[in-house]
Formats: structure tokens, C-alpha cells, sequence
């Protein structure tokens, strides 16, 4: 069973505006209790002032670079395997030679 | 009618401290555990923001036997166990400032994780050009 929820903190106070901390967690349970998984984080921060009310949203740069080098590398190691098959294979160019 | 003082069977023991774990294990959820108590630093608020990751399993099982009678006495055997294992990850994302100009949220990079991926892309593509070269 998984459910994503997304929960409101304590308000906090300051310099005349609320601060509202918001998480999203995963939650993975197992079948029969036996175990599971929590993926719990920051999702923004609320701010209620005098002019309003807006969502500062929290974003992980680190994990997007992670991500970022991880498909960029794959990708290379894909095309640079694509380029290997097109390449005329060792054999062919014995071939030719005796042609 | 049961005895509260008679020691607990062992089944009844895994079962509670599965659930135990379980109860912790959810409150991994909760909000507190991303967000560490605001930190006041003059006219400025600093409150700590970090992504958890927590991870629990466990198991147990248990089994008779009965072999027949040999010489007279029964043969019968009986047996159970159990086992599990877990963990917590913690690592800090942003750190969401309030100041006199205004509420801001800044991010906390992660050199090391950043190169540790670089190096892993890196070892994606030698490995594919390696095997490119040997044709």
C-alpha cells in the first residue's frame, strides 16, 4: 500500500508574518506489517504577511544535478553503443580488400 | 482469565516490537522530523529544512515437526525465528531564511553527491567507448 501526503508544521512567527513549513511524504507499507518505507520532504513554506498569502516552493538542486549527470551519462554510454554497431565490423574490411 | 506478570510468548513479543518499529518507521512522516526548531540569529529566523528517507523489514516464521514414535517416545521438534533490519537517511536540502527584507529559501548543495554522480556518468561512458575501442 503507498499513499503521498502532503502536511502543514507548526505556524511560526516572525517579524509580523507566519511561516507555515510544509512536508510530502511517501509512504510504502508492505504487505502484513512486515516492513516499509518513508520518503519524507520539504515541499515549501507558506507565507502569510500584509500583502497576502504565497507558496515558496523548495527544490532540491542537488538531487536535479544528480539526475542530470546520471541520464547525461547514460545517454552518451547509449549513443556511443548505437555509433559501435554502425561501425563496419573487422571482418568486412578483409573482405574488401580481397575484392 | 491471563496473567499480566506471565512472561510473553515469543511470537507475541516479535509481533509488538514489528509493530513498534512500524510506529517509528511512521514517524519518520512526520513533519518535525524535516524541519529542525527555527534558529534566531539577530533579526533574522533560520529554519533548517532536510529530506528523510527511512527504511525498515523484518520477518519471522517458526515451524513443527513430528517424526513418529521411535523406541517408545515421541519425536517431535519445533522451532521459529525472525530477523529485520533498518535505516534512516537524513540529508539537508534548504535552509528557509526570514529577515527583515523578506522570507527566502536557500538551497544547500551537496558537493560530494554531485561529484559522486559525475564520477559514476564518467564511468558509464569509459566503460562504452572501452568496449567501442576492443571492435
Amino acid at each position: 500500500m503507498t499513499s503521498t501526503t502532503i502536511r502543514q508544521g507548526e505556524r511560526i512567527s516572525h517579524l509580523g508574518r507566519m511561516l507555515v513549513p510544509m512536508t510530502r511524504s511517501f509512504l510504502l507499507r508492505l504487505p502484513g506489517e512486515s516492513g516499509g518505507l518513508v520518503w519524507n520532504r520539504p515541499a515549501g513554506v507558506r507565507v502569510e504577511d500584509g500583502s497576502g498569502t504565497r507558496l515558496l516552493r523548495i527544490t532540491d538542486p542537488t538531487r536535479r544535478i544528480q539526475l542530470g549527470l546520471l541520464a547525461a551519462g547514460l545517454a552518451t554510454a547509449f549513443f556511443v553503443g548505437r555509433a559501435r554497431l554502425r561501425k563496419p565490423r573487422p571482418r568486412l574490411r578483409i573482405l574488401r580488400k580481397f575484392l | 482469565m491471563s496473567d499480566p506478570e506471565a512472561p510473553e510468548d515469543d511470537s507475541t513479543l516479535a509481533a509488538r516490537r514489528a509493530a513498534g518499529v512500524m510506529e517509528r518507521l511512521i514517524d519518520a512522516a512526520d513533519v518535525s522530523s524535516v524541519y529542525a526548531a527555527p534558529i534566531a540569529h539577530g533579526d533574522r529566523l533560520l529554519i533548517p529544512a532536510a529530506e528523510v528517507l527511512a527504511v525498515a523489514g523484518f520477518g519471522m516464521g517458526s515451524g513443527t515437526g513430528d517424526l513418529g514414535a521411535r523406541g517408545g517416545l515421541a519425536r517431535r521438534g519445533g522451532g521459529g525465528g525472525g530477523g529485520g533490519g533498518g535505516k534512516t537517511l537524513a540529508r539537508s536540502v534548504a535552509v528557509i531564511v526570514s529577515s527583515p527584507e523578506g522570507v527566502e529559501v536557500r538551497p544547500v548543495i551537496d558537493v560530494t553527491k554531485i561529484a559522486l554522480a559525475a564520477l559514476t556518468a564518467a564511468g558509464f561512458v569509459w566503460a562504452a567507448m572501452r568496449k567501442m575501442s576492443k571492435t
